[in-house]
């Protein structure tokens, strides 16, 4: 074998290279014909291929075993099917790879036991990146952002349709939840997970920042929700009551970035909107609307619906009377 | 060579080949850096992949590279165009950065941060809610990294706009950016204000625009004891208990007869106090001092004129 000695990583890199190239699976005899690097025995060059293909396997290069003729499947070849090993186009922009590599880089200080080096490489090798940049934005940041890694066991468990097992504190006690996930939703900055809980079988929220020790379930299998349940109605009754049309008039200027008009369709360049001004929000929730309108305190004026009107104007008068 | 090196060298080679070819003329320097190695390991990187191509292995088969002058172009490497796919758990970790990092950066920002995640949602065939809270519009937004680099070059000045929700106005300012801290959940921009010469606290989702600029802090600091204060004692009824978990009440106790909370709160802002008031509808009464109880009042008084 001394004189053609070819590098391992030479061979691995040919033999990868030809799985994905060829039209149909390749032989293994074809495979020691023409792949620079398979030499010895027959036995020694098996046990070679089996070992390569093994590595391949483990880098996450999926070697598929397939018949050679399709109608016959008699005679087997290896080949890596393009679909599965290609990144599909990610179409980057320029800013989008800079977040990508923040992105990144908050991960590695912070305590998840997950790399993500390796992945943010994959990631940019498919795109034209500004590299100066990124290498700029790549050092550590030190935001110590608290990130919680239930949301990934959560978002693996809907995608492989697993049930999930994990501790629930409310205000009032704590104690292990097995449910079988159905989705994922947001409300007033908290993330909620929609679920079948297994001991009544009832739909139920949980909210995210409150399950801790989270894991799959093996146990338990996963229950599909009742053919009657309308997700859409369950989460119009679980986001509360919603106003439909609100008319306020300003009584002195706002920032459109203001919450309760960023959601309104006037875009960010009107640098403020004018004294007078009426405008109509429309789809609020009732409790963040009332929040929003006293917040603001006296540069806003509800002007429709009455009752809203009216109840601000009577908690005004609670506010005024506790405060004498 | 072990197996585990091999691999890593391995993995390596299969993104640099459609990483070269998507960034023609990418230097040995910067190439090395992005891809934690040495220049000499890059270089016999390098060296390897033209070495290898496709059966046949004539110079029609091989793949074509070149560094001269420090600047690498490769050709004939179609058959890797694109890198291969990151799995499940990578793709779900960067997600949860993404996420969390839309929550508290500049609203613009989290505009871009949005696109980028459904990129990568996508990818893992995920299908994640939209918060309804959040921008869709990509604006290519990048405020919190240029914050970050002028607190790094520490040479220059930053002139932002910044929705204070406190006076429910936006505030135009000249500051010297110090540090960014992360707290409850929020990022903040600790900044030296040389409009009216002290600290401020800026929460980073608030704000709106930043332009850097040359310039120096001149005139010394006059709040080196930092704002004023002032301890507010308040009471919250039972629909209050979101006050106590947002903002922290010290001092916390019950009232079992009246099913009240009474504790104190740290006030820097009697403005902010007014507004988290009457926002709360009633909820909240604030016990002492009495200046601060009287301003609520007027507040309240203030805003009930409009509707009368």
């Amino acid at each position: 074998m001394a004189g053609d000695r070819v590098d391992k990583t030479e061979r691995l890199l040919n033999l990868t290279l030809a799985l994905i190239a060829t039209r149909r699976p390749l032989r293994k005899s074809e495979i020691f014909e023409t792949i620079p690097g398979y030499s010895g025995s027959p036995e020694s060059m098996e046990r070679m291929f089996e070992r390569d293909k093994d590595e391949l396997r483990e880098m996450g290069v999926s070697v598929q075993v397939l018949p050679i003729d399709p109608l016959f499947d008699d005679e087997i070849g290896y080949q890596v099917i393009s679909q599965d090993y290609f990144m599909p186009d990610l179409n980057l922009t320029r800013e989008e790879s800079i977040w990508l590599a923040i992105a990144t880089a908050v991960l590695n200080e912070s305590s998840s036991s997950i790399n993500t080096n390796g992945a943010l490489q994959n990631l940019l090798s498919g795109n034209e990146i500004p590299i100066e940049e990124i290498l700029d934005y790549s050092h550590s940041w030190n935001l110590q952002l608290p990130l919680n890694d239930s949301l990934m066991t959560i978002w693996q468990a809907l995608k492989e349709r697993s049930s999930l097992a994990f501790n629930y504190s409310t205000s009032t006690n704590q104690r292990m939840r097995r449910v079988s996930p159905h989705s994922l939703t947001s409300r007033n900055g908290y993330w909620y997970l929609i679920a079948i809980d297994h001991e009544d079988l009832k739909i139920k929220t949980f909210r995210i920042d409150r399950i801790s020790e989270i894991e799959p379930d093996r146990k338990v299998p996963f229950t599909e929700p009742p053919e009657s349940f309308d997700l859409s109605s369950f989460l119009r009754s679980f986001s509360g009551e919603r106003i439909r049309e609100v008319k306020i008039k300003l009584h002195r200027e706002i920032s459109p970035m203001h919450p309760l008009v960023a959601r309104g369709s006037h875009s960010i360049s009107d640098y403020t909107l004018p004294v007078g001004s009426e405008l109509v929000l429309q789809n609020i929730d009732r409790n963040e609307l009332l929040d929003q309108i006293l917040w603001a305190g006296d540069a806003v004026e509800v002007l429709e619906p009455t009752d809203i009107r009216d109840e601000i104007i009577s908690l005004l008068e609670k506010i005024i009377e506790q405060h004498l | 060579m072990s197996a585990k090196s091999s691999n890593a060298r391995l993995s390596r080679l299969l993104k640099l080949i459609p990483f070269l070819q998507k960034n023609s003329g990418a230097s040995v320097e910067k190439t090395a850096q992005l891809f934690g190695i040495s220049e000499k390991e890059l270089i016999s990187d390098l060296n390897l992949i033209w070495l290898c191509g496709l059966p046949g292995y004539s110079h029609l088969e091989l793949i074509d590279v070149s560094y001269d002058s420090g600047f690498i172009s490769i050709a004939n490497a179609e058959t890797l165009e694109r890198p291969m796919r990151i799995s499940f758990q990578e793709g779900a970790a960067l997600l949860l950065a993404i996420t969390k990092l839309s929550e508290v950066t500049p609203h613009t920002d989290s505009g871009t941060l949005l696109s980028l995640r459904n990129k990568i949602a996508s990818l893992l065939a995920l299908d994640l809610p939209q918060n309804s809270e959040m921008p869709l519009e990509d604006q290519g937004s990048l405020i919190l990294p240029e914050i970050q680099s002028v607190i790094e070059s520490s040479g220059s000045l930053l002139d932002i706009e910044y929705f204070s929700a406190t006076l429910n106005e936006n505030l135009s300012l000249r500051i010297k950016p110090m540090e960014i801290q992360s707290r409850n959940g929020f990022l903040y921009l600790i900044g030296y204000s040389l409009s009216d010469h002290r600290h401020r606290f800026f929460r980073m989702d608030r704000v709106l625009k930043v332009e850097s600029v040359d310039g120096e802090v001149t005139g010394g600091s006059r709040d080196i004891n930092g704002p004023e204060s002032a301890i507010v004692s308040i009471e919250v009824d039972e629909k209050g208990a979101w006050f106590m978990q947002k903002w922290g009440l010290d001092s916390l106790k019950r009232d079992p007869h009246r099913n009240v909370f009474t504790g104190s709160v740290t006030v820097y802002d009697p403005r902010w106090l007014e507004r988290a008031v009457l926002a709360s509808g009633g909820t909240l009464r604030v016990l002492t001092p009495d200046s601060h109880r009287a301003q609520v009042a007027l507040a309240a008084t203030r805003t009930l004129q409009k509707y009368r």
